[in-house]
Parts: C-alpha cells; structure tokens; sequence
C-alpha cells in the first residue's frame, strides 16, 4: 500500500481531501476558460486535422500545381520606415524562394535614415522592382496602399522589412487561394527568429507557437481565423481593392483582415508559409509593443466594427463568433481573471497557501500539455524541443504579465482613446481618424 | 578743361582731359606704333562690341609695354556685361574725370617696370605679359561669362591676346601658378562633354527603364483620413478632388490631405517610378553622356603675388644674366647646372665619394627695385665672388638676383663650412658697400649630395 501523504506535497493532499466541487468552485476560472480553450480545442481540431490529413495534403498539392501552371505576377509590398539596413538581406531572402514571379514594391515612409540612398541603389541594381519614398510619413496604412496603388500582381504579399523567410514561404502563402475561389486573405505562420538569444525571447517564442502557430490553425479550422498577421499575408488582389486597401493603424492586421471578411470573402491561415521575426530583447521594449497591440483590439473590434455583433444585411454568424472569440478571450476574459483574483482572496483568504501551489501545479500542467500541441502541430518540432524546458515560467508570462500589461491598455484605451496619441502614427492621420470615430 | 585737337596729317582724333590725351577711335584705321608716343590713353567710340574687342586686341597683343599697357577706355553706350573687363573703364557722357584719374595711375605703375618689351615666342614671354599687366592694374584676372568660349568663361586681357580661348589660355597661367607667381581663387567649376570638351550640354530626366525623355509627372496624393495614397489624377473629379476610396472631398490641404511625394510615369513605356536618371546631351558632338562621365574643371580667378609682382617689374632675370659674358669657366648658366647637379647626384651615390651643394638666397628688399641693367651687374659681381672661392672643380650658378647655388665635389665637410663663411661675409660687403643697403642678410646652407637626400633644385 502506497502512503501518499509522504511522497505528495501538503497542498494537493488537501485538495484530494477537500472534494471536487469546492476544487471546482475556487479553480472555476481554470476550468472554465483556460482548460477548454487552450487545451480541449486545440486537441480536438489536432484530432480532425489528423483525420483528414491526408484529403487536407492531396487538395494542398493539387492547389500548388494548379498556381505554377497559372504562374500568376505577386507583388510584394513592405512599407516601413527605417527599414534600410534590413532590405539588402530581405531581398537576398527574397531572391532564394522557390516561387519566382515576383515583383517587389519597398516603400519608404519618410525614413530620416540611409533608407532613400539605399532603396535607390538596389533599384538601380535591379535587385527592388520599384522603391517609393514619401518625403513627408503618412503612417504604416498609407505606406502599404501607396504600394498596393502601383502593384501590378494578381496576388498582393504584404511583408515586414525585418523578417525572413523559408525558400517556399511565398509559394505556400498563396497556394490556398487555389484551393477555394472564396479565400480572399490568406495569413502566415510568424516564428521567433532570435528565440535563443535570452529568456524573453524563448517566452515570446513559446508564446508566438501558441498563439500564432497553433492558436491560428484551430481558429483557421474552425473559419473564424480574424488575424493576418502584417509581417506576412497575402490578399487576392480584388478582396483588398474592393475593401479600399488598408486603414489607419495601429492594429491594421487585424483589422484589414476583418473588412475582408465583411466583405465576404474567407480568410485561412497556412502553417506551412513560415516566416522568422525577430522580437523584442527586454520586457521593457516588449512592454510597450503589448500596450499598442492591445488597445488596438479594443479601437477596431470593439468600437470600429461593432456593426459585427447587430443584425443586419451583411451579418455573418462566422464573422460574429471570429470577433467574439477575439474579444472573449482577451476582454472578457481579462475582466473575468480579476473578478477572479478577488473571488479568491475575499473567499479563501485562509487558504491562499494551499491554492497558488496549486494554481501553480495546474497551469504548468496546462503549460506542458500545451508544448505537446505545438510538437503535434509543427512543421520544425525537433529544434523547438529546447524550448520545453521553459514551459514552467509560461504561468508567469502569460498568466501574470502580459495579463497586467493588457489591462492597463485597455484601461487607457477604453478610458482615454490612448491610441490616437500614439506616435505610431503622424499626429495629421491620428487626429482625422479620432474626429471620425475609427 | 576739355580740348579737341586734330592732329595734321595723321588727323588723330584726340581729346585732352587736364594734361591725359585720349586718342578717340571708332575703327582700327591707325597705326598703333605711331601714334602711341604722341597719346595717354585710348577712348573708343562704338556700340559695336566686335569693333571694341578688335581694337583691344590691336593695343594688347603688342609687344611693347608702353602699348599693350595702354589703358582703354570705351563709351558708356556700349555697355555691356561682356566689355566690362576687357576695357579699364566707360566714359559716359565725354566725362573724363575717372578715365584720366585711372590713366594716371596706370601709367605710375607702368612707369616701374624695367624692361620695355616683351618676346612672343613662349610661355614665359606670355607669363611676363600678363603679370605686368595684373601689376599695372593693380587688379586680380577675374573670368567673365562668354557663350561662344569652349570653357563658358573668359579672361580680360587674355581673351584679347592672339591663341587666347579656353584651355590654351589656362596652360601657361596654370605654370605661372605653379612658379607662384600667381595665387588662385575658385569661381566656378565647368562641366564638359567627355567627347569633344564642349560646355554646351543639356540636361535632362530620362526613363530609368527604358531611356526615353517623354516623362510626365505627377503628385502623389495622401487622404488622412482612409489613409488612401494614390496619384492625383485619381482623385480629380471636375474641378474637386475627390477621394475614390471613401467618396469624400479633399477640400484642404495639410487638414484632410497632403502630398507626400511625386511619380515620373514615362509616356514611351509607361514605366512608373520615383528614379530617374539625367542624361546630358551634347551640343557640340550630339552625343549622350551620364552624369559621372563629365568631365569637371575649376574656374579661378587669379591674384598676382608678391613674388609675381617682382617678376613683373623686373622681367625675367634670369634671361637677363645669360646676355652676361663668362666671369670664370665654372661659372654656368642654370640648366646646365641643373643637369650637372643631377649627374653629380648620381656620381656621388654610386662611388660614395661625399659632394655637397651650397645654396644662397641674397634677401634685401631692395634687390626689388634694382632697374635690368643694375641687377644684371650685380649678378655678375655675385658670381665673380664664388667663382673666386670654389676650386676649379666646383660649379656655380644663378638662378635669379637672390639665389646662387655652388656644388662641391669631393669636398670635406671642414671645406664646406669654411666656404659657406666666407661666402656669406664677402657677399654681406658686398651687397653694403655697393648698395649702400642696410637691411638685408645672406642665408647660406648646404647639403650633402647623393645621401637620402632628394635633388634641392625647386
Ligand atoms: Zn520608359
Ligand atoms: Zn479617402
Ligand atoms: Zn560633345
């Protein structure tokens, strides 16, 4: 007979002994929301993905083959400012992929850098199809639809200066456009590039494989996928000209991605177009890199598309419940964790010494089942192993940081409209914006 | 006091202005050496700009000093930008006032220059030309804008002498600065066609695709508010801007839109792009050319120095001592020397046998004013100094009144130094006894010959 006061710890004897409705009734949150969405759904899309696998990989190649036969003109766009030290490596990048009718559009929004003289250059190389310059900045949207107004591709890519990419990323990022005529965007697979280089960036990588990687293919299965991703989407180019191009950001991803969709067109995510950024080194830098993403959610879901959630002539039950997943689980949700926290601590004040080793113990479980998702899901497993390790820390990462991060934006945003003072965006742009409601 | 004479039977047209006589001329119909005696001063009566510049010419290309200094002076109606530098000075409304004030002082400084006429035969005769005119002047040689010269730019005085245009004229004013004789100042720089040289070039954008010159360009046009980005004949709707993503008016600039940049969109292939190249077309050769492929040249004015000023007044010294009969076998005129110095150079490098040159500068200020003949004595006393200090295998030389150079051969460092002694006291007395100059001091120093040491001839 096993004595199993003596191998486990105090805490988990006690919640054996305390029963599983007062379990359920302190950890509700866990259950409820972290448990389903995270763990169950992944599974269950990872189930029906495995099951159909092979269909899924016969209508993939039969797609591809169907584009070299077409071999249609892509234009690739990537606005920025003070991108130039990036462009010479971005077009070697470019010039290495399997897919070569390209023509590629740099645009330069009013850089106050070597960015002129060296967009220039590699034009008069040849190596850039056309380099544009704003002398004066006009902001990220209005870069990207200078590009978009002299693209001449039937398939606009939109890419960030400072990623790069596997030699079949372009070629995979428009295969699904063949693989159904009602696809109209179609976003990539954003990895940490520089996920080695210290502790910040193997969390965000960790984080970038959830969220991105795997969080998109269940979302994209269920076809309520409602992010492209900025540093690497590809739009047909009548989807994004019928919806007039980009508007004014932060946040434009998500929200060119969700105009599209009004527009009725479907919009996927492929796994397999994978793409490398590099992200923030230190917590400072990421800090304010979360507080712009997340008071955009707030501008463009929840005040600029709220026509989303009413009835009315375009009304899509997808495009309801892709906002509302959106929406739940970062608002909603947030709003719920504190709820929660104060649950706990006026309830069980007395027992707190029992329950955050518990809550610890849960989520670095959840952390791991996680990291299994992501082994099932990925299409470069084996170098993400050395990741695993970090799994434990996720709980602080993502359960307490960029949850405390996240409120604060949205406090500001739902309180002071912080985001049109953001300096993202030149005060001209920012202020019209603000005088129109978006 | 104005007076008009006529003068018998060469009827000179002259006027006299408080003591300066003018000869007054409309056309080169006289004889320049004849009447110059008899006139101060020319006042040419023309509009017509080819019959001024001749009749400039006529004065400057002379040889004599007295007649190519001669000052020039036009009438105010044949102003022109062109004419401002090449006469001394307009006459308006048969003022003489100014004109005869500057003759006046023309003439001064002509009148301290020692020699009375100039060779034509090379470089140094132009050189000693121009310097005494600068000197004359007392003016700098600035370039003046000319269509028809192959540089764009012109010199007064050079312009009127004979090979005088463009690049020919440079040449020998680039040796007098190298000499520094003559101190530049950059005025402008001059591109050139790298086929013919010509400065007539048109510049002009081309299509960086395909070369054509037909390009049209158009502002590009950023609506804040839909943050759209397209070229404004996209927005024009009738006399409105209109904006074709969101239907609204663009009614303000820098409120609602502004323009952030432009597009060149060539008509010949329709190839839209920010780039353009400049292409330069000839129109001398009619050739094409790119910008890097211009060849680049420096317009100066140039300043007389003080070392040219001497030269001016003194004429060309060295010239002046070759007339001078031998005063001793080793006593050779400078080129030789020079040649001499080179091969002793060689010779004491190879053999390792010591030789050694002797330099010496005379600095008197009053050296300056010593008339041709004068100097020419004084060199020749000089040299009969050396000569009679050196042994019979040593050589001497001089270069001008100031500076003497002696080589020794095989000689001991004690006999150097003992020579350049005695040099240097008996060349003192010399220049005090004879000159009855005070300040002025003899540097002598020396050298040894075929050590790391380069050649000393400057
Ligand atoms: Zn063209
Ligand atoms: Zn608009
Ligand atoms: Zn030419």
């Amino acid at each position: 007979m096993i004595n199993w006061d003596q191998i486990l710890p105090e805490y988990l004897i006690y919640w054996h002994e305390v029963g599983i409705w007062k379990f359920v009734r302190v950890f509700w949150y866990f259950i409820v929301f972290e448990l389903f969405r995270y763990i169950l759904l992944d599974y269950i899309v990872a189930f029906f993905r495995f099951l159909f696998r092979r269909e899924r990989k016969q209508k993939f190649e039969h797609a591809r083959r169907m584009l070299r036969m077409e071999n249609p003109l892509l234009s690739v766009i990537v606005p920025g400012k003070n991108e130039g030290k990036h462009l010479y490596k971005l077009v070697k990048s470019l010039n290495e992929q399997t897919y070569k009718n390209i023509e590629l559009i740099i645009v330069d929004d009013g850089s106050d850098d070597q960015t002129p003289i060296i967009g220039r250059n590699l034009e008069k190389l040849g190596m850039i199809d056309l380099f544009l310059r704003n002398e004066q900045r006009g902001g990220k949207a209005s870069a990207a639809n200078l590009a978009l107004r002299f693209a001449k591709g039937s398939i606009i890519v939109h890419l960030d200066a400072d990623c790069s990419f596997d030699r079949d990323a372009i070629e995979n990022i428009v295969v699904p456009f063949y693989m159904d005529p009602k696809i109209g965007a179609v976003g990539g697979n954003v990895k940490v590039r520089n996920y080695d280089d210290g502790l910040c960036q193997r969390l965000q990588a960790i984080e970038y494989l959830k969220t991105v990687s795997v969080g998109r293919i269940a979302t994209s299965s269920l076809g309520i996928y409602k992010i492209i991703s900025g540093a690497f989407g590809a739009f047909k180019r009548e989807a994004i000209m019928g919806v007039g191009g980009w508007d004014i950001g932060p946040g434009l991803d998500g929200d060119i991605t969700v105009k599209i969709r009004k527009s009725g067109y479907k919009t996927v995510f492929e796994p397999s177009a994978v793409c490398l950024t590099s992200v923030p080194i230190n917590f400072r830098i990421l800090t304010k890199q979360r507080l712009r993403w997340d008071k955009s959610i707030i501008r463009f879901r929840v005040r600029k598309h709220r026509d989303i959630f009413y009835p009315h002539a375009g009304f899509s039950w997808l495009n309801f419940f892709a906002s509302f997943e959106n929406i739940f689980y970062n608002v909603i949700l947030d709003i719920t964790w504190w709820i929660y926290i104060i649950d706990v601590i006026i309830n069980y004040n007395s027992t707190l010494h029992f329950i955050i080793p518990m809550n610890f113990t849960l989520y670095t479980a959840v952390a791991f089942a996680q990291m299994l998702s992501i082994y099932i899901f990925s299409e470069r497993r084996n170098e993400e192993l050395k990741l695993w390790k970090y799994a434990p820390l996720m709980t602080l990462y993502t359960g307490t940081y960029l949850r405390i991060v996240r409120t604060i934006a949205y406090v500001q945003e739902f309180v002071f409209k912080k985001s049109y003072d953001d300096p993202w965006n030149p005060v001209k742009s920012s202020s019209q914006a603000k005088m129109h409601g978006f | 006091m104005l007076k008009i004479l006529k003068q018998g039977e060469a009827r000179l047209n002259v006027i006299e202005y408080e003591g300066v006589v003018f000869l007054r001329v409309s056309h080169g119909g006289f004889n320049l050496s004849e009447v110059a005696p008899h006139i101060d001063a020319m006042y040419i009566e023309t509009t017509d700009e080819d019959v001024i510049n001749g009749l400039v010419s006529k004065v400057r290309e002379s040889n004599k000093v007295s007649e190519y200094l001669m000052p020039v002076f036009a009438s105010s109606i044949a102003m022109k930008p062109a004419l401002e530098t090449v006469v001394d000075g307009f006459v308006r409304n048969m003022d003489f006032f100014q004109a005869a004030r500057q003759t006046r002082e023309i003439q001064e400084r002509i009148g301290q220059i020692k020699y009375s006429e100039v060779g034509d035969e090379n470089y140094d005769d132009y050189v000693l030309k121009t310097l005494s005119f600068l000197f004359s002047r007392n003016q700098a040689l600035m370039p003046f804008r000319k269509r028809n010269s192959s540089t764009g730019y012109a010199y007064p005085f050079l312009c009127n002498l004979d090979h005088a245009d463009g690049f020919s004229q440079l040449e020998y004013i680039n040796t007098a600065v190298q000499d520094g004789l003559l101190n530049t100042t950059l005025v402008d720089k001059v591109n050139h066609c790298p086929h013919c040289s010509d400065t007539f070039l048109h510049f002009r954008e081309s299509c960086s695709s395909c070369g054509s010159i037909d390009l049209k360009y158009e502002d590009l046009i950023h609506h804040f508010k839909c943050a759209h980005v397209a070229p404004l004949s996209d927005f024009v709707q009738g006399d409105k801007l209109c904006c074709p993503k969101c239907d609204n008016e663009l009614r303000h600039i820098g409120i609602d839109y502004d323009k952030p940049s432009e597009i060149t969109v060539c008509n010949t292939c329709n190839h839209q792009s920010q780039e353009t190249n400049m292409t330069v077309h000839c129109m001398g050769c009619g050739k094409e050319s790119s910008l890097s492929e211009l060849n680049t040249h420096d317009v100066n004015s140039f300043e007389i120095t003080e070392k040219g000023i001497v030269r001016a007044i003194n004429g060309k010294k060295t010239q002046v001592i070759t007339k001078h009969k031998q005063v001793s076998s080793n006593v050779i005129e400078w080129d030789l020397f020079k040649l001499y110095l080179r091969q002793e150079t060689k010779r004491a490098q190879l053999s390792g046998s010591p030789a050694a040159m002797v330099s010496i500068r005379l600095n008197a200020e009053a050296l300056w004013e010593l008339s041709t003949h004068e100097s020419g004595v004084l060199q020749h006393e000089v040299l009969n100094i050396l000569s009679s200090y050196i042994r019979p295998t040593d050589l001497v030389a001089a270069r001008n009144i100031f500076d003497y150079q002696i080589i020794v051969t095989m000689g001991s460092t004690e006999y150097v130094e003992e020579l350049k002694h005695v040099v240097e006291v008996n060349l003192i007395k010399l220049i005090k006894d004879n000159l009855q100059i005070e300040s002025c001091s003899v540097e002598v120093f020396s050298e040894e010959l075929g050590g790391n040491a380069n050649m000393a001839i400057v």
